[in-house]
């Protein structure tokens, strides 16, 4: 699981380049963000734009992102695929995340 | 209009199974017309595929998942087999009804939810010794390729 990792303020941009999160990918993208939480970093963006697909596994760990995170911090999610919306909609995990479209935007929700 | 059947088989770790997701979507993709969602049918079959991974096999490695896909008629059906622990399918099929509470923020117990919203039929059974869960999806003939 490859991410791109960029720093905007006291805001993390984590960009997953890899078109996948899934059972296999899961545990390591989990293990870097919490890496880039207990750096200190707990603004962050995660930006699914290079995302084709997401299965429960991969919605588990992005769950356990924000667990990990708690009233210490918050994460936003942007550039989500139509196919894995509509996934976010049907687990209705929309209704848990805060999902915006832009990267911009991201970083505009976490500055305020 | 064929019908036919092709079975993958693969040894149950998750470094594999996008590679059934990827046969499954392009053969979907190929026969079904748009009449079923490739991106769909793959989704259910890779959590049938981690559920079989996770629960029948404990997650240890060196045991076999038998994916078959048919088609027949105006049905896409993915049998997936397993030699591993049998599932308790009734109890599983009751916490599965509702998704976890949101305010709960369960990492797990979405997979079964996803594969009976979006299939048209679900079912698993014991044959020998091995577990067969199959997932069916129907669709009208005049959309086969």
């Amino acid at each position: 699981m490859e991410i791109e990792q960029d720093e905007i303020g006291q805001v993390t941009v984590a960009r997953l380049l890899d078109q996948r999160l899934d059972a296999r990918s899961a545990p390591e993208f989990k293990e870097k963000l919490a890496s880039i939480i207990r750096s200190g970093r707990t603004r962050i963006v995660l930006d699914l734009a290079e995302v084709e697909f997401v299965d429960s596994s991969g919605f588990g760990a992005m769950i356990s992102i924000l667990k990990t995170l708690g009233n210490h911090g918050d994460l936003v999610i942007c550039g989500v695929r139509d196919s894995v919306l509509s996934m976010f909609k049907l687990t209705r995990l929309d209704k848990v995340f805060l999902i915006v479209s832009q990267p911009e935007d991201a970083i505009g929700a976490l500055e305020r | 209009m064929r019908n036919g059947s092709i079975t993958l088989s693969i040894d149950s770790t998750f470094d594999n199974v996008y590679l059934i997701g990827l046969a499954v979507s392009r053969i979907c993709a190929a026969v079904a017309n748009d009449a079923v969602d490739p991106s769909t049918f793959e989704l259910c079959v890779i959590e049938a595929v981690n559920n079989v991974i996770e629960h029948a096999y404990a997650g240890e490695p060196g045991h076999p998942v038998d994916v078959t896909l048919s088609i027949a008629g105006d049905r896409l059906t993915c049998a997936i087999c397993d030699t591993g622990r049998t599932m308790d399918w009734e109890a599983a099929c009751r916490r599965a009804e509702q998704l976890p509470e949101e305010e709960d923020l369960a990492e797990g117990g979405r997979g079964l939810y996803i594969m009976q919203t979006l299939m048209d039929e679900i079912s698993y059974c014991r044959e020998g010794d091995t577990n067969v869960l199959t997932l069916t999806k129907r669709f009208s003939p005049a959309h086969r390729r």
